[in-house]
């Protein structure tokens, strides 16, 4: 996959409207899972897709082969959350969903087998968006905790740090709700 | 909401399809760092051409000046990594780095007074405004240039990278500057490097800005 996606940004870089369509089918379910996991909306996550993929066109100078092509795109798409908060802020566009309405979080594979999968979003619901977002980046769309601290603007090591807490939060909430 | 995606898709298609010609890979940071080597020596000539060959023979002064240089990139190195997404330097590698530039600077200027002291202009404990506005001057243009080479990038936190290119262009001029200057006084160096202040808070104000009409037009494109 990381090889496929690094061959089709060459083509995009080199101006191949096809490349940017397979770059778009391959990247594109990753980052709207990952807006929704930031947003809890899904129209919003949609629309900041849309937004994300229009800065990685203008940013598309900036990607060199070989480096993976993941970390760079969730990087764009993060900032473009960040962007929209900062100018959304006192419009209250984001706020924590009502426990009845769990938006389609995606699940990490070491929580699955814990419980059922609305009770595993709704627990992630309750983890702290701080580790919340390197147990998904990690567990889910299987950046390594380097790529991690590249996205977040924090070290490797504290990326690691924040997702194992939060996956030893997770597995609390989980256990304590089956009792 | 497939339906409402296609339709996304088809307007962002059509989007990029107005606007796909080539491009070139930005070159590593380091390489477009480099920059700042002729800059210096066009520092340095301009002085030349301004107040004669008066400048410093002695290789203690011309190694710190040197040194200082050496600093400056390092910092612009890093303001420049901060224009490629992904690769900026988290929180605590830029404090680190700050540190580490803030002591190598003033522990160089402090061995310099101390190896070979030369008594500072007199008045304002050797402090000089004109040392001072000369080093502004020499960096004012670096740190246009600096942000010019940030924003070529794509920086996901252009205020940042607008601060490493102003403490870049400050340490830069300052390092060219002490070539010229013949007080060594621990307070007169002062004048030297204080400018860098100034110089960070223009870049801190450029990449603000900048960040600023980014948003915008983000929250322009987004409002129905």
């Amino acid at each position: 996959m990381d090889e496929e996606l690094s061959e089709q940004m060459g083509r995009y870089q080199r101006g191949e409207l096809a490349a940017f369509e397979r770059l778009y089918a391959l990247l594109a379910p990753r980052l709207r899972q990952y807006l929704l996991s930031l947003t809890f909306n899904a129209s919003t996550a949609e629309d900041l897709l849309q937004e994300a993929f229009l800065q990685i066109h203008r940013a598309r100078h900036t990607y060199r082969m070989p480096s993976p092509v993941a970390p760079w795109a969730f990087a764009i798409a993060r900032n473009v959350y960040r962007m929209d908060r900062r100018s959304a802020g006192r419009r209250r566009r984001y706020e924590e969903p009502a426990p009845e309405s769990v938006p389609d979080l995606p699940v990490p594979a070491e929580a699955d087998g814990l419980a059922n999968r609305l009770a595993v979003r709704r627990a992630l619901l309750q983890v702290p968006e701080d580790g919340r977002e390197p147990l998904l980046l990690h567990h889910v769309w299987g950046l390594t905790f380097g790529e991690i601290g590249a996205v977040l603007g924090i070290r490797g090591g504290a990326a690691k740090v924040r997702a194992h807490r939060a996956m030893t939060a997770l597995r609390r909430l989980l256990g304590a709700r089956e009792e | 909401m497939k339906k409402m995606n296609d339709a996304s898709f088809d307007k962002l298609k059509a989007e990029v399809a107005r606007d796909l010609k080539p491009v070139r890979p930005l070159p590593p940071a380091w390489v477009r760092a480099l920059v700042l080597f002729p800059y210096a020596a066009a520092g340095f000539l301009l002085l030349a051409l301004r107040f004669g060959p008066y400048w410093e023979t002695s290789p203690l002064v011309w190694a710190a000046g040197a040194f200082q240089i050496l600093v400056a990139y390092g910092i612009l190195w890093v303001g420049l990594r901060e224009a490629v997404p992904g690769e900026g330097p988290g929180a605590p590698a830029l404090g680190f780095a700050a540190l580490t530039a803030t002591a190598a600077i003033c522990g160089t200027n402090a061995l310099l007074a101390w190896l070979r002291p030369v008594p500072g202009p007199p008045g304002l404990g050797g402090f000089s405004f004109y040392c001072f506005r000369v080093a502004l001057l020499l960096g004012l243009p670096a740190v246009a240039f600096g942000f010019w080479l940030a924003v070529r990038g794509f920086p996901l936190r252009p205020a940042v990278a607008g601060v490493l290119g102003g403490l870049s262009a400050g340490v830069a001029a300052a390092g060219v500057w002490s070539l010229w200057c013949p007080y060594n006084k621990l307070a007169h160096l002062a004048s030297h490097i204080g400018p860098t202040v100034p110089l960070a808070l223009a870049g801190l104000f450029a990449g603000s800005l900048w960040a600023r009409g980014r948003r915008a037009r983000q929250a322009r494109r987004r409002s129905p």
